[in-house]
């Protein structure tokens, strides 16, 4: 029971968190006159429309002014920008909270909803597709990497591994993948596609079109592998390498049991729950990661999304919903990696 | 302190790590020593400074015998002749050309140019090898306006350029020296993006092209001659400069607005030494001095850090830096760094508080207390050099990170435009389709750079790891 | 009959500033049912002692020799594959040092205990009933078994890690500091534990420890260890009482008494490098008594009656 209550805890604490974010990001563009802005801009964008429409009914330019005047008020009414940002906000937060997300301005589904809920929809599953491909490869090969190191530490292979670790953790991931590009696509003639999820036009038939969209993620997938699997081959390798050293590890030897056996037994499964924590760890990295590597190969994810609604015209609702699910991912996914430390290490669990 | 540089230098990796961190400082040293502190805005986003050079060439060794790109510059006439109104002064560009391929582009700029009474009038023309020679443009500077006392000063601050490889004046003038010279009918219009082929080549025999007409190339020595006419002696000519274009562009390239990314490149040092060190000391004084509170003070303080630091810490980082650096600007050192600082000092914070914990209990910091010493001398007289060595490991540690996080934001276009970064190399690179044109020497280079800093910095702190395990210790 | 018997043992490591001689040319037996105490100061190469007659060596040995032999049968002769089925835990067990971290973290007690058990498959129900059995030998109750080690306390910990060597019912148990971690009332329970499985089970202890005067307690023989070597072996009488070697001396007049006004006196100094030993005898520098012949040439092991041995000078009359 006293498992459930630490979960609990944790989840209570994410929450928590999740609901901080949200807040902030709200205040912080009520505070600095932002969401006011972009509330403005777009009313006078509407309000050209509707003079022109009011135009052809009214003649009289007085009356027509008078309408136009009336027209805009219940616009800044509707859009709540006749109440100061502080009024207004806390009900955006609720909305938010309520996954009520508002409509985009300009990205629409394939369909044409401008429903947030609608374009997330969309994207997250294209997001997970990559983001959760990459984080199973690169965790199987640097935990497999890191603790097959750790067996011969100061070989030849160990110290090659250990710059590569270095340099993989200094490497930008969209750099990599402009790099991975500049390779497959122009020097390879067009190998591989330099993005994009689906070819145009895309293939009919589900097996094809399921092996165009693969062929479409190998570089991108590729890119957040080679990023992610230094630095937690090298955590890894670390910490298999303490653990090897400790004393019960020799007590194991001792009692007769076979050198594979203490591996797996002795050895990697105590070093399990630190690995998890070094993955843990990364997760901030790896969503970083998946962000620009989605801008660098145009794959319309959230992480795209958020760029656009970031650049050129930004989108307030977009922006808001997108920072609430991101976070929420992230929470959701480090919750689910400390159920697993919870579940590796008995020692956390009273 | 000692005894940090002493672990660092103890090992391979740490060696490597300081001979790549002193080369790095040694050549951003140099950097602001010998480059304008405002080079952003004066000269990187200056578009008339990089006028003159060819768009998205490649480094002059990445192409043996390619033509080289070649300024030519004359402040004085080679030769003056009287004339009955005032002088004919020539000024003479010898142009040595011994390629089998006609130049990139061919421009002149004339710098300044004051008269007191006729604007005075230039004539440009190409001798060419075979000894035929092309009138190519004909100018003079604006007339005095209406009010306007001598002498008159013309283009002194905004050079009149024109390029000789599209003008249309040359055009017509091409056209013509065709039909005179060969006998070959092509309109102006025909003649669009050929001029630099024409001008330096020759037209194939008729049996030789069959089908419309082409030019084979004529390697030699030109010159190009622009003669001033100028109706006052007092008049004068600041500067005249020719520019032939090269295929091949300095030590690293040119982008597409013909920038030296070679002096992009080496600004970047400086500034992306100055986020790594500035961004980490900042986090590790936050950290630690936030981390020595929370464990020495104890009570709600500690309460109230700690959570902070648990919430800073499940925070996703770059969507927050995205969304903080988009609202409130992208200023480096009012906006970016803070944001980074202000994501990177939870974790510091949180061991720092629980190895304070553990020396408070120490013997030494409780004899000083018996003794009557303040609290705060005890944090910063006991407690601070304790975990000093280990603070300085984690600022090194810090460092590839902020980096990392600048560039990135620079990536994404949130750069600060003030100084040219390779970020912002990077960003322009892949915003304008370098990546799927091949050219590599404005992708590959700054992004290697970001590689190597950033490694320079990790290699250190993987030198320090004796001193910093504690936090892979952490089960 | 010595159920043990070690020859002239070597066991060298390799360092970057050369070899350590850890355990340099041991020789001694240990007839069965007794308990032979291994008395040390920390480097004296005891523990590694212990690691050598269990083959369990570090990765960077240098030489590795001598001779073992278990109830008459060689040792090192046994291939790596063979002296691991069939000589550890099943013939020569130890129990640890440190019990704090020698047990595994993130496994059940009963599992590790019963771990070579499970290997020969014996049956999960009869491994686990062999567990609460000795769990019981040793002072502990049956649901100890299903908890996890940070769950005990130091002394249970000493418990299992003593239930855990005896789970293959050893001739031989190597002892290494078993009570050293622990609190005082804690450590005579644990040695009244030793004598009674002593007397009950006919064990054969290898008893390391620091602590000459617990080693008394226990121990029929006893072997003053110092820099890799023995320097005194006999009896626990011919040594506590008749002591030759001066560093045996010293040890003895080490232990605070209760009756006396003398005050405990001490080593001055530290054991030498074991890197860089001294020329002649290994002792020489702290020794009171040294005199030219020390500094020439080491001393050997002399027998003096009765299997008294002492490697001292003194011993051969100046």
């Amino acid at each position: 029971m006293a498992i459930l209550r630490k979960l609990l805890l944790r989840a209570l604490s994410l929450i928590a968190v999740v609901l901080i974010v949200l807040v902030l990001v709200v205040v912080v563009l009520g505070a600095t006159g932002f969401s006011d802005r972009i509330l403005s801009s777009v009313i006078s964008e509407e309000m050209r429309a509707v003079r022109q429409q009011l135009a052809e009914t009214i003649r009289d330019p007085q009356e027509l002014e008078r309408a136009l005047r009336e027209q805009r008020r219940e616009l800044e009414a509707f859009y709540g920008l006749d109440k100061p940002w502080y009024v207004r906000l806390p009900q955006d937060v609720l909305r938010v909270l309520t996954l009520d997300l508002g409509e985009a301005r300009t990205v629409a589904t394939a369909q044409g909803s401008k429903r947030i809920q609608d374009i997330i929809a969309e994207r997250l599953p294209r997001t997970a597709l990559l983001f959760t491909t990459a984080l199973v490869i690169y965790f199987l090969i640097g935990v497999w990497l890191g603790t097959l190191l750790a067996t011969r530490p100061g070989s030849k292979l160990d110290r090659v591994l250990s710059y590569f670790a270095a340099v993989s953790f200094a490497l930008p991931s969209w750099w990599t993948g402009i790099l991975l590009i500049l390779i497959f696509y122009f020097y390879l003639g067009g190998l591989l596609p330099a993005g994009g999820m689906y070819s145009t036009p895309p293939p009919e038939g589900g097996l094809a079109r399921f092996l165009d969209l693969a062929y479409h993620a190998i570089l991108p997938i590729f890119t957040l592998v080679l990023v992610a699997t230094g630095p937690l081959m090298y955590v890894a390798r670390t910490i298999t390498l303490n653990v090897a050293q400790e004393d019960h590890v020799t007590f194991a030897r001792a009692k007769g049991i076979p050198e594979g056996l203490v591996r797996r037994r002795h050895i990697l499964r105590v070093a399990a729950p630190p690995i998890v924590t070094g993955l843990i760890l990364g997760l901030v990295g790896s969503i970083a990661g998946s962000i620009t590597t989605e801008i660098v190969f145009r794959w319309p994810g959230m992480g795209q999304l958020y760029f656009q609604a970031v650049s050129g015209q930004p989108d307030e609702s977009l922006i808001v919903a997108l920072t609430f699910v991101y976070t929420m991912l992230y929470a959701l996914a480090r919750f689910i990696l400390e159920i697993l430390y919870l579940i590796l290490d008995p020692r956390v669990r009273y | 302190m000692e005894s940090v540089l002493k672990v660092i230098l103890s090992s391979g990796v740490g060696r490597a790590g300081l001979a790549l961190f002193a080369l790095l400082t040694g050549i951003s040293v140099y950097v602001l020593v010998s480059y304008p502190l405002d080079y952003g805005s004066r000269v990187w986003y200056n578009p008339a400074v990089w006028a003159d050079n060819p768009a998205v060439k490649p480094p002059i060794w990445a192409k043996p015998g390619a033509v080289p790109h070649s300024v030519f510059l004359q402040e004085e006439p080679t030769e003056v002749r009287k004339a009955s109104t005032g002088e004919r002064r020539l000024y003479r560009f010898e142009i040595p050309h011994p390629y089998e391929k006609p130049p990139d582009s061919l421009s002149l700029t004339l710098t300044e140019a004051v008269y007191y009474s006729r604007p005075p009038l230039l004539t440009v023309s190409l001798t060419r090898p075979d000894g035929r020679s092309v009138r190519l443009y004909r100018y003079s500077p604006p007339a005095p306006r209406p009010g306007e006392e001598a002498p008159y000063v013309r283009h002194r601050d905004s050079p009149h350029r024109v390029d000789l490889g599209a003008d249309p004046q040359v055009r017509a003038q091409v056209s013509a020296f065709l039909r005179d010279e060969y006998g070959l009918r092509l309109s102006a219009n025909e003649l669009r993006g050929r001029l630099m082929e024409i001008l330096f080549g020759e037209p194939t025999s008729p049996e030789e092209r069959g089908g419309p007409a082409a030019f084979r190339p004529l390697p030699g020595t030109y010159a190009l001659e622009v003669e001033v006419t100028v109706f006052d002696r007092r008049d004068r000519i600041g500067a005249l400069q020719a520019v032939r274009g090269g295929e091949t562009f300095g030590w690293m390239g040119t982008d597409s607005l013909g920038r030296d990314l070679a002096q992009g490149l080496l600004f970047g040092f400086p500034v992306s030494l100055i986020i790594g060190i500035l961004t980490s000391v900042l986090a590790t004084l936050l950290g630690a001095s936030l981390g020595i509170m929370s464990g020495y003070l104890g009570g709600r303080v500690d309460l109230l850090i700690q959570r902070s630091a648990d919430v800073i810490n499940n925070i996703p980082g770059l969507p927050l830096l995205i969304f903080l650096v988009f609202i409130f600007g992208s200023n480096l050192f009012l906006v970016i760094i803070p944001v980074i600082v202000f994501f990177s000092w939870p974790g510091l914070a949180i061991i720092v508080r629980s190895m304070v914990l553990q020396l408070r209990e120490g013997q030494l910091v409780e004899a000083e207390r018996s003794l009557g010493a303040t609290r705060w001398r005890i944090m910063f007289r006991h407690i601070l050099p304790q975990v000093g060595p280990y603070l300085l490991a984690q600022l090194i540690f810090f460092a590839p990170s902020a980096i990392l996080s600048e560039a990135t934001l620079s990536f994404l276009g949130l750069g600060d435009t003030s100084l040219p970064t390779w970020g912002q190399i990077l960003e322009g690179a892949f915003r304008t389709g370098a990546v799927y044109r091949g050219y590599w020497w404005w992708v590959v280079p700054p992004g290697l750079l970001i590689v190597i800093t950033a490694v320079a910095f990790m290699l250190i702190a993987l030198s320090l790891e004796p001193i910093a395990n504690p936090r892979l210790r952490r089960s | 009959m010595a159920i043990l018997e070690v020859r002239d043992l070597y066991l060298y490591y390799e360092t970057p500033r050369g070899p350590v001689h850890a355990v340099d040319g041991v020789s001694f037996e240990l007839p069965e049912g007794s308990a032979l105490g291994l008395v040390g100061e920390s480097g004296s190469g005891k523990t590694s002692l212990g690691l050598a007659l269990l083959r369990l060596l570090p990765k960077n040995v240098d030489t590795y020799k001598g001779s073992i032999r278990l109830e008459g049968r060689e040792l090192m002769e046994l291939s790596d594959e063979q002296f691991r089925r069939e000589i550890r835990w099943r013939k020569i067990a130890m129990a640890f040092q440190g019990a704090m971290n020698v047990l595994n973290p993130v496994v059940k007690v009963w599992l590790q205990i019963a771990e070579p058990l499970l290997l020969e498959k014996t049956p999960r129900p009869q491994a686990r009933a062999r567990v609460e059995e000795l769990l019981e030998l040793v002072g502990l109750s049956k649901d100890v078994a299903d908890r996890y080690p940070h769950e005990l306390s130091g002394g249970m910990k000493q418990r299992v890690v003593l239930a855990a060597a005896l789970v293959m019912n050893p001739k031989v148990v190597i002892l290494d500091e078993p009570t050293s971690a622990l609190d005082v009332s804690i450590q005579a329970q644990i040695m009244n534990l030793l004598k009674r499985l002593k007397r009950e089970l006919g064990l054969s202890y290898i008893f390391i420890t620091h602590d000459i005067a617990l080693a008394s307690d226990l121990c029929d023989y006893l072997g003053i260890a110092y820099a890799g070597q023995i320097v005194e072996l006999g009896t626990s009488e011919q040594v506590l009482l008749e002591p030759e070697h001066p560093y045996t001396q010293g040890l003895l007049e080490s232990i605070p008494r209760l009756r006396s006004t003398r005050l405990p006196s001490f080593i001055p100094g530290a054991p030498p490098d074991p890197v860089d030993l001294p020329e002649g005898c290994r002792f020489r520098e702290r020794c009171p008594k040294a005199f030219e012949r020390c500094t020439e040439m080491p001393p050997l092991l002399q027998g003096k009656g009765a299997g008294h041995e002492v490697r001292c000078w003194l011993l051969a009359g100046r």
